[in-house]
């Protein structure tokens, strides 16, 4: 009998379905990777396995024991344990009592050392976790095992892990591997959800693929090589005719010279990475999200201080002359709290025509500009946090290109949009690179990047991979390039 | 006056400004940020001070200053933690309606004495020690206790579940109630329990120290209790010292007044508590510091669990 079993399980938000009839088996002491890509389905049918959403349809049994379905605490003592991407540690508190909180119920006293039964444990899998340091003190890779630990000391048989190597260097995620392998050989279950194919390849025993909400392929590792596994997660797909800038190369905007990024705790985020954009081109920056895409734009527009490297783009004085839309259109594109008219204001007041007064008249022509550019239905004076995603972008593009820049620079403009407001937006920047404009976008979708770039920088662990022109637009290549490990 | 009658007359300065600190260490480690803490105090100190006179018995007035401690800060708590107004805007209506209404219950104390004195505790051998015996075991018995009280909260804290569940609290509360622990109803107890031990010290100045009530008796050491709980990093211990720093500034000044020649000018005594304070408020900011004396990550959120 498989240890977790998941039958036809279908789940929708409004009108888009999640998952579509999943079923798939986990045997007892196996590693399963589950792949796709973002938006296939996978985070959603992890969650309902864990209790976190409420399925329409199906069923999800342990042991062959149909689980509660929507019931957190259901999922946790049938022996379902997830570990999240973003870690659920108390910084302040140590390992050890990061560990107690989850188990240590209906005790007075506190010890501060770990009882036989979790040592036994450390032991059994083989962790190297200080459980008496602060979990501030500890590396990235020492947390994911500590919460790997607290997920096995509550008694969970079945592990989950969602991109468990997103945060980890090569010679981390060989020791995780290791933690992993011990964990099934002592007769517990692990799935992997993850995007890089060539390090799951190594683990897993069974290969899950998801596509558009629907498992296509659900099987043996064994067999199979990285170019199966890449077509069975980007399927065969015709490429859309694409509807690309049409203008003739113009002088140089942009240049990216050997810019490298460290994040906070000094790890690497971009590394020496060079280009130039010129009038005419749209440049898409692609690959899975976290791989340095998101802060080298930021970089550029000014959000982040590159380590080493210069980068060139229009100025005047010190300040940005070009477009540039953040990712976070609330907060860093918009001021939440301010009117329409004001967050239209916002950058285009240092222009002339407003003078020291700001006077009203020009204020509500501006307004009505900005809003009409990409027809935002919403009054000038309404509340901008109020506004939907796909209006919200709309407002920070129409703003951004009032001043006709010569440069655009855009960090996941369609991110999160419906599929009409994308397309509207893809045309807008497609029409002003057509006029002669250099733009930039940062994007994790293959399909939009293959239509409309004159040119794909295929971005993996921080380096660009790929610099790819239309005629060498390839579906499976682009898609190999992002799903490659660090060491290919 | 020699050395041990100062640190003596310290230690009593000290026991007001500790209770009120211990009181808001549980409060914020809770996290909840209350600036109300002068007003508990004053309406400690009056109702303290208005249960003994009428009922003559000391023990008797100070459960009642407790009691009224806890109740006012379960109001703030209603405000803060259920309604989720802002803690910083709220704390400072409260503490000054904390003063206005001790001022309005008080208003026909005010002069009176109290019939009764607490008596210093004796205790056989220890209070024979040399230095140590009148320094510390010469005392009322609220002195001891609060330096007891000092122990308790810290093996609390370090050595118990319900203490770790309460440090958790203040940094994280989403944990907690992902672990099914109710966070609001915990965030009540600590809120009352902190306005008992706050309104203790209100009451101690009141009944026992002084004894006697006059409007706004408090001088600000409730705010002073507040700057010694963030110079001490939200740590017991720590708390104790500041507090007997601060008791040691004012026993100093008392007695500079009292021989009308000082070697340090009392008034800049006074502004030291809150130089501390900023120092020790520069110092958490350098990197190397801030994980290890960052106040609680949930200080002052109204927690939410709809809006992770």
């Amino acid at each position: 009998m498989p240890l977790l079993a998941v039958e036809d399980v279908s789940k929708s938000f409004g009108d888009v379905h999640a998952n579509t009839d999943v079923s798939f088996l986990v045997p007892a002491g196996s590693v399963v990777a589950l792949l796709g890509e973002n938006g296939a389905g996978k985070s959603t049918i992890m969650n309902a396995v864990c209790g976190l959403y409420l399925p329409e349809k199906g069923r999800i049994r342990i042991d062959g024991a149909v689980v509660e379905a929507g019931s957190p605490a259901a999922a946790r003592a049938a022996g379902i344990g997830m570990v999240h991407q973003q870690f659920k540690l108390v910084e302040t508190l140590t390992a050890y009592e990061n560990i107690s909180l989850a188990t240590g119920h209906g005790r007075f006293l506190q010890p501060s050392a770990p009882d036989e039964k979790l040592r036994a444990l450390m032991a059994e899998v083989g962790f190297q976790v200080d459980l008496s340091a602060p979990v501030w003190s500890l590396s990235l890779a020492a947390r994911q095992q500590l919460e790997i630990l607290r997920v096995l000391a509550q008694g969970a048989r079945l592990l989950i892990l969602d991109e468990p190597t997103s945060v980890l260097s090569p010679v981390e995620t060989e020791q995780l591997f290791t933690i992993v392998r011990r964990i099934a050989a002592s007769g517990r279950s692990v799935i992997l959800i993850s995007h890089k194919l060539a390090e799951i390849r190594d683990v897993a025993d069974r290969i899950v693929v998801m596509r558009g909400g629907r498992v296509v392929f659900s099987g043996e590792n064994k067999g199979l090589s990285a170019d199966d596994i890449a077509e069975l997660i980007i399927g065969k797909r015709a490429l859309r005719a694409g509807v690309r800038p049409q203008a003739p190369r113009g002088t140089r905007q942009l240049s990216v010279h050997n810019v490298s990024i460290r994040g906070r705790d000094g790890a690497p985020l971009v590394q020496q990475v060079s280009f130039d954009v010129h009038g005419g081109e749209l440049v898409v920056v692609l690959g899975v999200t976290g791989n340095g895409q998101s802060e080298l734009l930021d970089a550029i527009g000014g959000l982040m201080a590159p380590s080493e490297g210069a980068i060139t783009a229009p100025r005047t004085g010190r300040r940005r002359a070009f477009a540039f839309i953040p990712a976070r259109h609330l907060g860093i594109g918009l001021a939440p709290g301010l009117s329409l008219e004001d967050n239209a204001l916002l950058g285009p007041h240092r222009s002339e025509r407003f003078g020291a007064w700001l006077p009203r008249k020009a204020v509500r022509a501006h307004a009505k500009a900005v809003l009409e550019t990409f027809q935002v239905k919403a009054r000038a004076q309404s509340a901008t946090r109020r506004l939907s995603g796909g209006n919200l972008q709309r407002v920070v593009l129409g703003r951004e290109l009032s001043s006709s820049p010569p440069l655009i620079v855009a960090s996941y403009p369609t991110r999160g949009l419906d599929i009409a407001s994308a397309a509207q937006i893809r045309e807008a920047l497609v029409a002003k690179a057509s006029a002669g404009a250099a733009v930039l976008m940062a994007s994790e979708e293959l399909d939009e990047s293959l239509e409309i770039a004159t040119r794909i920088l295929v971005m993996s662990s921080g380096r660009i991979v790929g610099d790819l022109t239309p005629d060498a637009f390839d579906m499976d290549v682009i898609g190999r390039m992002m799903t490659a490990a660090q060491e290919s | 006056m020699s050395i041990e009658l100062l640190l003596a007359a310290a230690l009593v300065s000290a026991t007001p400004i500790l209770y009120a600190a211990l009181g808001q260490l549980l409060i914020e480690k809770a996290g909840v940020l209350n600036l109300s803490i002068e007003g508990a105090m004053l309406v400690g100190a009056v109702s303290g001070f208005v249960v003994t006179s009428v009922s003559g018995s000391m023990v008797v007035g100070l459960i009642g200053a407790v009691l009224a401690g806890g109740a006012f800060n379960a109001a703030f708590a209603f405000c803060v933690v259920t309604l989720r107004l802002n803690q910083v805007v709220t704390g400072l209506a409260f503490s000054i309606l904390g003063g206005g209404l001790s001022a309005f219950i008080g208003q026909a104390f005010v002069g009176k004495a109290l019939a009764a004195q607490m008596p210093d505790l004796h205790i056989p051998l220890l209070a024979d020690l040399p230095f140590l015996g009148p320094v510390i075991f010469k005392q009322d018995p609220l002195v001891l206790l609060a330096f007891v009280l000092v122990g308790v909260m810290a093996l609390f804290l370090s050595r118990t579940r319900p203490g770790l569940l309460l440090r958790t609290l203040g940094e994280s509360p989403q944990t907690l109630d992902a672990l099914g622990i109710p966070v609001i109803g915990l965030r009540y107890l600590y809120s009352i329990l902190g306005g008992g031990l706050i309104a203790l010290g209100g009451a101690y100045l009141s009944v026992v120290d002084t004894p006697t009530w006059v409007e706004n008796m408090t001088a600000g050491r409730g705010w002073i209790a507040l700057a010694v709980v963030i110079f001490a990093s939200w740590r017991p211990g720590w708390v104790m010292v500041g507090s007997v720093l601060f008791g040691l500034v004012d026993a100093y000044r008392f007695r500079a007044q009292a021989s009308g020649q000082a070697f340090i000018d009392p008034h800049f005594l006074n502004m030291l508590p809150y130089v501390a304070t900023l120092v020790v408020l520069i110092a958490m900011s350098r990197p190397g510091l801030k994980a290890r004396l960052r106040p609680p990550a949930a200080l002052g959120l109204p927690y939410d669990r709809e809006r992770r």
